[in-house]
């Protein structure tokens, strides 16, 4: 039991014993919790997910293609965090700096990291109904799924980047946050569950211009039990509730 | 379950006025209250907008989403600076200290980039906890809402909006991020660690 789990039970006061059984009654991410980067440790990608190829409408090819811009945020956030380490810190300048520029970017790769790797998360598994914990969450704070849904492909046509279906910390809601970049604009304290990329790249191979066939198709395929242990694995609190 | 109207929290009564005046802090809470307040209204906007003539050049969605992230970057920013602003600097203790020494090298290092990255950016500097990847960093943001980081909480921010320095210090930035940090309670910043750590 880590640290922090254990400072959390002690929080809430809660039995160890009962509280295990719970938590093995659940799935488990495979890598949950990467290694800490800490200075001179890399990112390293996670492996190209199989359930890829299976979906409907989005090939094979389109992903692969977007796994290599993926590869591409996890060498450009190592290779940022090594020249940080070497910055001139007394240069730093909001108009132009290095240091400014590396943080920036930094900022741009990591989100980049880590859109992809709950995009790719996202999906792999067409025709499942929305299910589990994640439905009923979005049946609490969107008042159905289809509500959502039509949010979600809205909000899609309105991003020049993502849609993140993120948790809350602060308000303990699910919502349907839009975005320009992979660095705009995410929300600080909350926790993206599901990711619609609507990059060009996510879909033209495919689809040429048509965005919208393309997030009717995301929604087709949605792997929702990942997404459910994706919101399980960032939740010990809501997990102790149930 | 429709989000409901959200409330300004109090200023701090017992905020820092050590380098930074009262009246900085209290023209500084009138913008806070202003991000309420357009929360508030886009809330309500979103509720009735019409999502069928969505569109990412321009529609009424599009821009009511965006800057939703920037009225809700706008509050959770200005509350978390405004909590941890009521003590009177020193050095952190416990979990914290040892956590920063292990992920900058010492408290001085994390200090000196703290305050490098201040001035590198054009509005906001979190101490921030990442989730993912179990560590602490400095991050920089040119808005409320540019450049949050996904899964990671922020649990020290500074403002480097000119607002907040420009009565007391105009152009020297410098001297606004030294006298932050004497105003830091740091008991506050230690117990948002825990919290997020525990998560």
């Amino acid at each position: 039991m880590s640290d922090s789990r254990r400072a959390f039970l002690r929080r809430f006061g809660i039995a160890g014993a009962a509280v295990a059984g719970a938590l093995e009654a659940w799935p488990r991410l495979a890598q949950a919790q990467p290694a800490a980067p800490a200075a001179g440790t890399e990112l390293t990608a996670k492996p190209f997910k199989e359930a890829l190829g299976q979906t409907v409408g989005i090939s094979l090819k389109t992903h692969q293609e977007h796994y290599k811009l993926y590869q591409g945020y996890i060498n450009k956030a190592n290779e940022i965090r090594r020249r940080l380490r070497e910055a001139d810190l007394t240069k730093a300048n909001q108009t132009f700096s290095d240091y400014r520029g590396l943080k920036v970017e930094l900022s741009f790769a990591l989100n980049g990291v880590k859109n992809h790797e709950v995009y790719f998360d996202s999906l792999g598994a067409p025709g499942v109904a929305p299910g589990g914990r994640v439905a009923d969450l979005i049946q609490r704070d969107f008042g159905s799924i289809e509500a959502w849904r039509t949010d979600l492909k809205a909000s899609g046509m309105a991003a020049r980047g993502w849609v993140w279906l993120a948790y809350d910390w602060q308000d303990g809601r699910l919502h349907n946050f839009i975005g320009d970049t992979q660095n705009t604009f995410p929300i600080w304290d909350a926790s993206p569950v599901l990711a619609l990329d609507v990059y060009e790249h996510a879909y033209w191979l495919d689809f040429g211009s048509r965005r919208a066939d393309y997030i009717d198709a995301f929604v087709k395929n949605i792997d929702w039990d990942t997404v459910n242990r994706r919101l399980w694995s960032l939740q010990r609190a809501l997990r102790i509730r149930v | 379950m429709p989000l409901t109207p959200i409330q300004a929290k109090p200023l701090p009564p017992n905020i820092g006025t050590n380098g930074i005046s009262r009246r900085t802090h209290e023209e500084h809470y009138k913008l806070y209250q202003g991000y309420i307040t357009k929360y508030n209204e886009i809330l309500g906007r979103l509720s009735s907008v019409d999502r069928s003539a969505a569109n990412q050049t321009h529609s009424d969605l599009r821009e009511l989403k965006a800057e939703w992230t920037f009225a809700v970057g706008g509050v959770k920013n200005h509350e978390l600076y405004f909590d941890i602003l009521t003590g009177s600097g020193g050095m952190p203790s416990g979990q914290l200290a040892s956590i920063i020494n292990r992920d900058f090298g010492s408290f001085d290092t994390w200090r000196a980039d703290l305050k490098a990255t201040g001035l590198a950016a054009r509005g906001w500097v979190w101490l921030a906890w990442d989730h993912d990847y179990q560590y602490l960093f400095n991050n920089l943001g040119d808005a409320q809402n540019t450049f949050p980081i996904w899964n990671a909480t922020p649990i020290l921010a500074l403002d480097t909006y000119e607002h907040a320095y420009y009565f007391d210090h105009q152009t020297n930035r410098g001297a606004y991020i030294d006298a932050f940090f004497n105003n830091l309670d740091w008991g506050k910043v230690g117990q948002r660690l825990e919290r997020a750590m525990a998560r």
